[in-house]
């Protein structure tokens, strides 16, 4: 399978498009699947809402950044946000798990956490745009159903942690989970 | 004749190894090698918090002091900055170290480079405490004497350490992961470089009281 066929498969059968991460070049994937998720995010989704000249629901925490600007700011730091948050989450995951004594492969970390990142987020996507297109991205709305999309991506990354790194189900979940709460908190943060 | 295998080689104490890792690098990397990895670098990351936290924010919240930049978040008045950075310091400084490590692997293995994680994390985790006992010194040293143009002073004198961790840094790729020196101290420069804004925008920057 190539990067394409194991990112839309995972859609369906995530279990068996983690099966075929196995051997592919690592971390490259990872990147590149990080990549696929944010700088497409930050124009079919943020630039929109930019040039609808909508303002993001809860006021900017940055005080060099005004909340009215937000949106075309976040259109360029988005995919820098989220390569670092790739880098975060990967790199917590494998401390974690080495101070646990159990193996961990950095490089299948950063292709697991990448691809969860990646596999839920054509749903997303379109999701979002029918949201901006039918003036309900609002924040009830968007904070559920973001909620669900985030649950998704953790049991994606559970999953790999299971079949590629051979651990357990609860720590492999536990895990997923820590470094999902990681990744909420700190979009709370940039992320409008 | 018989090998005397049984014993072992001379092991440093942590004040023999923070010296020599200050005077003699290549000694102390050595030592480094067979140290625990990442778990080094996390006990020293969090110590370098610990030690930053007790020997500059706690004295400056309990002396009232304000700093003098606003904060750059919203959620963190400026009033209450130090006594927020108490707890805000060492979470940052876990996830610095976390992110610069992690970066310094992906572009080593893009590069084709051989790349360790684990002892990526213990040397920039030790780096990062090595150095923070001479840095805090100078900083309470020019605080304490009432330097004139502090803030200034102060820059050249980070400025300066900087370049001593870029070459320390680049020794220790150089000696544990085999690197060209030139290589490791390019990536060490370039996590310094990306480290100045960021670091100026979030907890550490607010430092000037």
């Amino acid at each position: 399978m190539n990067f394409v066929q194991v990112w839309l498969s995972g859609l369906i059968n995530p279990i068996r498009s983690l099966d075929q991460l196995k051997g592919k070049p690592a971390p490259q994937w990872g990147l590149l699947a990080v990549l696929t998720r944010f700088i497409p995010t930050s124009l079919i989704v943020t630039f929109p809402l930019f040039l609808l000249g909508r303002e993001p629901f809860s006021p900017s925490y940055l005080t060099f950044l005004a909340t009215s600007n937000y949106y075309v700011a976040q259109v360029f730091f988005l995919p820098i946000f989220g390569v670092t948050i790739w880098l975060l989450m990967s790199a917590f995951a494998h401390v974690a798990l080495r101070l646990a004594g159990k193996g961990s492969d950095f490089d299948l970390v950063l292709n697991i956490v990448g691809m969860g990142m990646l596999i839920p987020i054509p749903v997303v996507w379109a999701w979002d745009v029918t949201m901006i297109a039918l003036n309900l991205y609002q924040l009830p709305v968007m904070a559920v159903s973001h909620t669900l999309f985030q649950l998704w991506e953790t049991s994606i990354e559970a999953v790999g942690f299971v079949r590629l790194l051979r651990l357990g189900i609860v720590p492999a979940i536990g895990i997923a989970l820590i470094i999902n709460v990681l990744y909420i908190a700190f979009a709370m943060i940039f992320i409008r | 004749m018989k090998e005397a295998t049984h014993i072992k080689p001379h092991e440093m104490g942590l004040l023999q190894l923070w010296f020599a890792a200050l005077f003699h690098p290549s000694r102390a990397f050595e030592e480094f090698k067979r140290k625990p990895a990442p778990q080094w670098g996390l006990y020293a990351t969090l110590l370098r918090a610990l030690f930053i936290v007790l020997i500059w924010y706690l004295p400056l919240y309990l002396l009232g002091i304000i700093p003098s930049p606003p904060s750059y978040l919203t959620f963190v008045p400026t009033e209450s900055y130090y006594a927020a950075s108490l707890i805000i310091f060492p979470l940052y400084n876990l996830a610095i170290w976390l992110v610069f490590s992690a970066l310094v692997y992906v572009i080593l293995r893009l590069g084709g480079w051989k790349s360790d994680i684990d002892q990526i994390l213990n040397i920039g985790g030790v780096a990062g405490l090595i150095f923070q006992p001479v840095i805090s010194l100078l900083d309470w040293t020019g605080v304490v004497l009432g330097w004139h143009n502090l803030p200034v002073v102060l820059g050249i004198t980070h400025l300066a350490i900087d370049l001593w961790v870029i070459v320390w840094t680049a020794k220790g790729y150089n000696k544990i992961l085999g690197l060209p020196t030139w290589l490791g101290a390019g990536l060490t420069l370039l996590v310094t470089i990306v480290n100045v804004p960021l670091s100026n925008a979030l907890p550490e920057g607010i430092v000037g009281g």
